[in-house]
């Protein structure tokens, strides 16, 4: 059931009416929402812009499905990178102020996970952009007229997943 | 195209306020549930809340009705109480941060009965229990803390001295080290000397003394004189130099004399150490009072010490001292935990803070330890450099139940820089625990009696002093274990001590421990250890006097060859160093003499002087 809720999202974020650039962004964003623990305030933020701009929202669900399992294999980097900046005399002050910061400190910034995973998100945002893009539009290229043609694929696009999709089609 | 998606505002405004009204109209009992939940985690039994409100406007929190189950009996609560109402402060919990103003307890009692039972499901296969974290400090503090129980078994055995082994005796090291450092100053010496090379100088002062000795104005002539006076002159500032570096190098050879005098000396104290380290060995009970009481009472004195080093620990780890970063796991969830790194700044919130929380206690029941208490805590934070007050508190006995009792625990932890913490605790008519005898079968009840606790740590340092005195005691012997005595000899020693022991009523122990955490030391002093090196003393003195004079011959007869061995290689390098240099002096004073008593004739010649 999942797997098929997975394709069915792949398949609407890579068809939609979206742009590529619009796809492409939107999984770009949906990677945050995966790499680092999802409660964490940050999320709140990255959500608020994905349903408020008009990034592509399966390719932010599609962003974030892939991200998850990547998230948890990358723990342990995400810990060093964090504990990196953690431990960087230079950054202490602007820590200090995020933790003594009323709401600011809901963040949960100090901690290494939270802290190492979104600094690698925010480092990987624009080259995912990029390269989501470009997928994306040479996917519509040469694939999708192929696809379009399958009994499943139609099959997919008909269900009400996809009609409730259409309500945040930019 | 427009970048903003109007459509979803209103959805999204909708589900934020739909979640901020759940959430205000669910805290309450999510807070009860959490509390509950979290409370059975921690305690292993139920922990029940009646109710629990969090006014999010004011910040008062109320918890009423909690009961939390004694784990080891679940028909019985360990602690109940009616009301706690926390004062909580909103500002800083915008930042994460737990103020509480004020925190009142009412109606807090201990070991009240409970009206169904708090046990909760056991696994069937419960994991292999793991010692406790207190269990973990206690064993850590009392492997260094090694004293041996008294023993009376190797009295009644052969001594046997072969169990001391050459190698682990450190006369002989000691020899060793002398004898090396003689070969060495040896070397030194005639280096220096080589280096000094004295003879040519001597040898031409002496030649230049012999030429001259019969030599007079006519054998000379005028010039010839005036030359000689000038050869005398340079030869005598020759020596008076070479006088100079003698006395230097006699200096830096006197040096090392010393210091193989200090290493000989050095080796007859190393004797003393290894007679009483080849005493250790055969576990010869001593009977010096001050080495009976740890002997004694050790193994259970540094068990309850144990448990107030579990406690300083605690301390340390969960109020860090200073304004330094600090680490701890981060919060439990289903990705990696990480690490969270606190950073403290001076003139705001800490993390936690309680500023003042009023506490009265009621212990039930009709034990010694049943009545009112009441407990006053002024600053307890996490983050004690933050907030810059040490953390104070009090405890005391408001209204016992039984008999004239009384009990006051006051302290502080002041960690805004370098720790240091200090507890007063005396308990007075409350009833003590019954001490083991260590090694002796045994054991004493010491009944109710006073019990005073003194601990005072800075910065590393730690020190402290734990008093237990009754004048009510029971002596207790262990009938029920196989007995000790196996032998008729031991047997009249052990009835002999325990004679002396049951005659005691009134007992006193005072352990007071010193040093640091990890280099603890233990002294324990107690009247008992009068009475039983009296008994000792009358029952075994000779044997005991037998036993080490036994142990003393061994000892000499393993180091004694090689400690004369190095003594006389130490005295003859050092003779002949001082020798050589005696003769060369000797040599030097009397050319010197001999060139100046001619220099005298020389310039007695006109137109020379």
């Amino acid at each position: 059931m999942l797997i098929l809720k997975f394709l069915q999202t792949l398949i609407k974020a890579l068809n939609s009416d979206g742009t590529p650039g619009q796809v492409g962004m939107g999984m770009a964003l949906g990677l945050c929402l995966g790499l680092s623990p999802l409660m964490s305030l940050h999320n709140l933020v990255v959500l608020a812009i994905a349903f408020l701009t008009t990034v592509s929202i399966p390719g932010f669900m599609l962003g974030w499905a892939i991200a998850v399992p990547l998230g948890f294999a990358l723990d342990p980097v995400f810990d060093r990178v964090g504990m990196a900046l953690l431990m960087n005399d230079g950054l202490a002050p602007a820590f200090t102020w995020v933790v003594n910061t009323p709401v600011v400190a809901w963040s949960r910034l100090n901690n290494s996970i939270v802290v190492g995973s979104l600094a690698v998100w925010l480092a990987a945002l624009l080259p995912a952009f990029l390269v989501f893009r470009y997928l994306v539009a040479k996917y519509r290229a040469h694939v999708f007229a192929r696809l379009e043609r399958l009994k499943v694929f139609q099959a997919i696009k008909a269900s009400k997943l996809y009609q409730m999709y259409e309500m945040f089609r930019p | 195209m427009s970048w903003i998606r109007w459509k979803a505002l209103v959805p999204l405004v909708l589900v934020l306020l739909l979640v901020v009204g759940a959430t205000i109209l669910f805290l309450d009992p999510a807070v009860r549930r959490g509390i509950e939940a979290g409370g059975t985690a921690a305690v292993g039994a139920k922990v029940d809340l009646a109710r629990a409100h969090v006014g999010i406007l004011d910040g008062h929190v109320t918890l009423a009705g909690l009961q939390v189950t004694d784990p080891s009996a679940p028909m019985t609560n360990l602690v109940e109480a009616d009301a706690l109402v926390f004062d909580v402060g909103i500002l800083p919990a915008l930042s994460g941060k737990v103020v509480i103003d004020t925190v009142a307890a009412r109606g807090i009692r201990f070991g009240t009965p409970r009206r169904t039972s708090g046990a909760i499901p056991q696994p069937s296969d419960p994991a292999p229990e793991e010692p406790s974290a207190v269990r973990k400090v206690i064993d850590e503090w009392m492997a260094q803390v090694k004293v041996p129980p008294l023993s009376l078994e190797t009295l009644t055995q052969t001594v046997n001295v072969d169990a001391i082994s050459a190698e682990s005796l450190a006369t002989l090291r000691a020899a060793r080290a002398v004898a090396s450092f003689a070969d060495s100053a040896r070397d030194r010496f005639t280096a220096g000397y080589r280096a000094l090379d004295p003879r040519p100088t001597i040898d031409s002062a002496e030649a230049l003394a012999t030429r001259l000795r019969s030599a007079n104005l006519r054998t000379l002539g005028l010039a010839g004189a005036r030359q000689a006076a000038t050869d005398v002159r340079r030869t005598i500032r020759d020596l008076d130099a070479l006088d100079d570096k003698l006395k230097a190098f006699e200096r830096s050879t006197r040096a090392d004399a010393d210091s193989i005098k200090g290493r000989v000396e050095a080796v007859g104290r190393a004797r003393a150490t290894d007679y009483a380290y080849a005493k250790s060995l055969l576990r010869l009970p001593s009977f010096e009072i001050p080495a009976i009481g740890p002997q004694l009472f050790s193994p259970i004195i540094a068990e309850k010490v144990g448990e107030v080093m579990y406690w300083v620990n605690m301390a340390e780890r969960y109020v860090p001292p200073g304004m330094k970063r600090s680490m701890e796991q981060g919060p439990a969830r289903v990705r990696a935990s990480g690490t969270t790194v606190r950073f403290p700044v001076e003139k705001v919130y800490p993390d936690f803070l309680a500023r003042l929380a009023e506490l009265s206690l009621a212990i039930g029941g009709e034990g010694a330890a049943a009545g009112e208490y009441q407990a006053r805590i002024v600053g307890l934070t996490t983050q004690p450099a933050v907030y810059g007050a040490p953390t104070r508190f009090l405890v005391s006995r408001a209204e016992g139940k039984v008999g004239p009792r009384d009990a006051r625990i006051t302290g502080s932890l002041d960690h805004r820089g370098t720790p240091r913490d200090s507890l007063t605790a005396t308990l007075t008519g409350f009833p003590l625990p019954t001490m083991p005898l260590a090694g002796l079968g045994g054991a004493v009840a010491l009944g109710d009696g006073t019990s005073a606790l003194v601990v005072a740590r800075d910065g590393d340092r730690l020190g402290g002093r734990w008093l237990w005195r009754s004048t009510a005691v029971r002596w207790q012997r262990d009938s029920a274990a196989a007995p000790r005595a196996t032998t008729p000899a031991m047997r009249l020693v052990e009835e002999a001590l325990w004679r002396a022991m049951t005659r005691i009523e009134a007992v006193e122990i005072e352990a007071r421990f010193s040093g640091s955490v990890t280099r603890p030391e233990l002294a324990v002093r107690t009247n008992i250890a009068d009475a039983v090196a009296n008994a000792l003393k009358a029952q075994l003195g000779e044997e005991v006097r037998r036993a080490e004079q036994q142990v003393r011959a061994r000892v000499d007869a393993l180091v004694d060859q090689k400690a004369r061995e190095a003594r006389a290689k130490a005295d003859e390098v050092r003779q002949q160093a001082e020798q050589r240099l005696a003769e060369e002096r000797a040599k030097l004073e009397a050319q010197k003499a001999a060139l100046e008593a001619r220099l005298r004739d020389l310039v007695r010649i006109p137109g020379i002087g």
